[in-house]
Formats: C-alpha cells, sequence, structure tokens
C-alpha cells in the first residue's frame, strides 16, 4: 500500500508544476461547443422496431462563447452554447388529444452563470485542471420539417420551443499563461440536467415577427445533457 | 456515436498539440542565426503605395464623466433610431401600454435565427468598434457595449417586447467577437493605401470615419540631412487632432 501511494505521489509530484496564470482580469473566449442530448417526455415518444419508446436523443454542433472575470484561481462567469442539430421521430403533444410525430431540425441555446475553482497543482508545464458549476436555463426549438404522423397543423413554418432550467456541472483542462493576450485554451467537459417550464408554438411565417400561437407551463419534460466546450481567451 | 468519439478525440488531440506546439515555440529573438533560412522577397519600396494616413487602435484612459457622455449619447440614438427602424411594429402593437407591459420582465425571446445571431451581433460589434474608436480597450469597449445594450434592452425595446436574455448576452458578447474581427480587417483594409479597400475598410467600420477616432495618424517622413542613404527610411507618426 506504501508502494503505491509512493508511485501515486512522484508521478503527482512529477506532473505538479507552479506556473501563475493572468489574475483580477475580465476576459472572452470563445470557442466550438458540442452537445449529446437524451431527453425524456412523458408524451414524446419515438418508434424505432416497432417499439414506443419515451426517449429521443440529438446531436448538437455550434459556438460557445464566455464572459468571465478571473480573480486568482476562481472565476465567475457566464458561459452560452448556440447549438444546432436533428431530431428523428421525435413527437409532440399538439394538444390534450393531438400528437404531431415526424422528423426535424433542433437549435438550443444555453445561459449558464458559473463558478470556477483551479486546483492548485499543473499538469505538464502549464494545463490546470478545474471544476465548476452553476444554473442554466436553456431554449430549445424544434422545427418539424417531415410530418410523419398527426395533424398538419404543424408544418414547417411553425416552432415548437422548450424553455428549460436547470443545473450544469464541469471538469476541465485549462493553459495557465501570465498574461490573456497570450490566448490561453482551455477544453471542458460537462453535464446539464434540464427540466421543462413552459412549452410553446410560434408561427415563424414572417420572419420580422415571431407570433405566439399558444404558450403553457408544461412539467412534462426533462432532459440530460453532455456537452464538450474547446476555446480560448480572445481578449 | 463512434464519428462522434472521433470528432472528439480528434479535437482534443488538437487542441493539446496546437498548444504545446505554440508554447514550445521559440519567440522571434531566439531563432538561431545559423542553420537554413527562409528568404522572403518584399516588394522594392518604390513598388508601393504610400498611404498618407496610418490607422491603428490607441486606447487611453477614460473618465467616469466620459463614460456617462458616451452612455448618453449612444442611449439618446437608441431612442431616435429604434422607433423609427419599427414604424409598423410600434404602431400594431406598441406603445405606452405595451411600454408598461413589458417594463422590468426578462424571457427568451423566440425571433428567428437571423435576428438574435445576425442583426443582433452586427449592432452589438458597431457599438463596440464605436467604443474602441474612442480610445477604449478590447475589455473596456465590451463592458460599455454591454451596459448599453442593457439599458436599450430594459428601456427601449420593451416599447415592443420584453428585455431578452438571448440578447442581453449575445448583442455584446457576439458582437464584440465579431467586433474583433472587423476590426483587424477594416485596419488591414484601410492602410493598403487602395481607395476601393479604404472605401470598403469604412464601410464595414464606418466609426474610423468619426471624429472622435484617435487612431487616424499622419505619415511625416523625417529626416536629419546628414545620410542621405536613410532618406524616406524613417517614418514617424504623428496624431492629427
Amino acid at each position: 500500500m506504501k508502494k503505491i501511494l509512493s508511485i501515486t505521489l512522484f508521478f503527482f509530484l512529477a506532473l505538479t508544476n507552479e506556473v501563475k496564470a493572468f489574475e483580477e482580469k475580465a476576459f472572452i473566449s470563445a470557442g466550438f461547443g458540442f452537445s449529446y442530448a437524451s431527453i425524456r417526455t412523458k408524451y414524446i415518444e419515438q418508434r424505432e422496431n416497432g417499439e414506443l419508446e419515451d426517449e429521443t436523443k440529438t446531436f448538437a454542433l455550434g459556438v460557445s462563447t464566455r464572459f468571465a472575470y478571473r480573480k486568482t484561481t476562481r472565476e465567475y462567469g457566464i458561459a452560452s452554447d448556440v447549438g444546432f442539430g436533428r431530431m428523428k421521430d421525435v413527437t409532440v403533444k399538439n394538444s390534450e388529444t393531438t400528437f404531431v410525430q415526424g422528423n426535424g431540425h433542433y437549435r438550443v441555446i444555453t445561459i449558464n452563470p458559473y463558478v470556477k475553482q483551479n486546483l492548485p497543482f499543473t499538469i505538464g508545464t502549464h494545463w490546470s485542471p478545474y471544476f465548476g458549476g452553476g444554473p442554466a436555463w436553456s431554449l430549445q426549438t424544434l422545427t418539424i420539417s417531415e410530418l410523419t404522423r398527426g395533424n398538419s397543423t404543424i408544418d414547417n413554418k411553425k416552432r415548437i420551443s422548450f424553455q428549460n432550467i436547470g443545473a450544469s456541472l464541469a471538469i476541465g483542462l485549462e493553459e495557465v499563461l501570465e498574461y490573456k493576450e497570450m490566448h490561453p485554451t482551455y477544453i471542458e467537459l460537462g453535464y446539464s440536467f434540464m427540466a421543462n417550464d413552459q412549452v410553446s408554438i410560434i408561427d415563424a411565417s414572417d420572419a420580422n415577427e415571431a407570433k405566439l400561437i399558444s404558450s403553457r407551463k408544461a412539467k412534462e419534460f426533462y432532459g440530460s445533457f453532455f456537452f464538450v466546450r474547446v476555446g480560448m481567451v480572445l481578449f | 456515436m463512434s464519428s462522434f468519439k472521433s470528432i472528439l478525440l480528434f479535437l482534443l488531440g488538437v487542441v493539446l498539440l496546437s498548444s504545446q506546439l505554440l508554447a514550445q515555440m521559440p519567440a522571434e529573438k531566439d531563432v538561431p542565426e545559423t542553420g537554413p533560412q527562409f528568404q522572403t522577397s518584399p516588394l522594392p519600396e518604390s513598388n508601393k503605395r504610400s498611404p498618407k494616413y496610418f490607422y491603428t487602435y490607441i486606447e487611453r484612459q477614460h473618465t467616469f464623466e466620459e463614460d456617462l457622455k458616451n452612455q448618453a449619447f449612444m442611449y439618446g440614438l437608441a431612442w431616435l433610431v429604434y422607433p423609427l427602424s419599427q414604424p409598423k411594429i410600434i404602431r400594431n402593437n406598441g406603445g405606452f401600454k405595451q411600454y408598461k407591459k413589458n417594463f422590468g420582465k426578462i424571457v427568451f425571446d423566440n425571433d428567428e435565427p437571423f435576428w438574435n445571431w445576425f442583426v443582433h451581433p452586427i449592432s452589438g460589434s458597431q457599438l463596440y468598434l464605436y467604443y474602441r474608436a474612442d480610445g477604449y480597450s478590447r475589455i473596456d469597449a465590451f463592458q460599455m457595449s454591454f451596459i448599453t445594450s442593457a439599458l436599450f434592452e430594459f428601456t427601449v425595446e420593451v416599447l415592443t417586447e420584453p428585455a431578452s436574455v438571448q440578447d442581453l448576452y449575445q448583442t455584446p458578447v457576439l458582437g464584440s467577437i465579431l467586433g474583433v474581427g472587423i476590426e483587424n480587417l477594416s485596419l488591414y483594409l484601410l492602410n493598403t493605401g487602395n481607395p476601393l479597400s479604404m472605401t470598403l475598410g469604412h464601410m464595414i467600420n464606418p466609426a474610423t470615419l468619426l471624429p472622435n477616432f484617435q487612431g487616424k495618424l499622419l505619415l511625416v517622413p523625417l529626416t536629419n540631412f546628414e545620410s542621405s542613404s536613410s532618406l524616406g527610411g524613417y517614418l514617424s507618426a504623428q496624431v492629427e487632432f
């Protein structure tokens, strides 16, 4: 046991390197974001191999940005992700009795205020591990482009939007560099849990003005989102 | 799923490798003089245009009073421009009743991507460039844009719709990121000395035409009249007010 501890300590110290990152600065960073969502609802069902499911999965790709203030090893900020993807065989309850099923485009925007803490060591020359988290709000908008079941009141000019509230946790690695002008990079893996707050149907036939057709409070929808953010400090 | 994993692994590899390579890259002064040297063939000085002005950004500290004046100017402009740009919507859905109803509310809007991811970032970038032209640093210009944009969302745009979470974040943040790109491109175009490029440079960054733009430098050739070989080789810049 002692041997294992000694070897672990040796590797830990070998990897440890004290490098000072820039401090007490506000900054903006940007990069790419990828999210994999598993959405479960009481009324969204997916037909696959003839079996009914209550879960649909989607993959979205987009842009990730954050505005933050770094104190010393702690950072306070707001992160946002915008993603685009596709949903297959998604079924949405249109009213109390009717369902609409089809394939569609999906887009999501997430706003996530967060606190992030760097661990007191670096890996290699200048990679610092960190963890963080905070509340999150998101808006998922679905456009059913190919209707496979249900009435035709939902067409590709209508948008179904889900407003969600939840929380997210993330771990990551970032470069610790003395000046933000050196554009430190980061990679982050995270998990969000989102519960639906409101479902709305929007008429988007007039691009200048989106009209709200119906909106209601809903608690039937919840989802798990795994995300990866890769980016760098811009200024 | 396998393609998803491949993409993640590829990106992870690219980020780790690129940052390591960049960190290990020696600074210009550290490049050894021996060994293979790359030869470049610059244009002879006589073949280059000689622009009269050099465009850059000169940053300076601003007083609180200057910040307030700038905010007041942009806020006044917003009250002037917004009602003129949305006459139909204001006539049909706007007005004092709507203002009272929307005031203090904050929602996720359902606007089309064209508005949220194109129009708002473009307007945010011009706001950022206005502050940059007045000598604010990049992060200060962003912070000033953030305040202007928040004031607009909470007190002007409520004429037609409640303040939107997306607009509050995306207008200054995406706007500033886009603004940095426009800033660099416009400086490149303006410094070519080519009239067409200069026109384009001013078009994408109109703040460079404003009287408060502090980065327009008049180029003055200097010589000590002792070493004729250096004539035309020394350029000095002086700020033209």
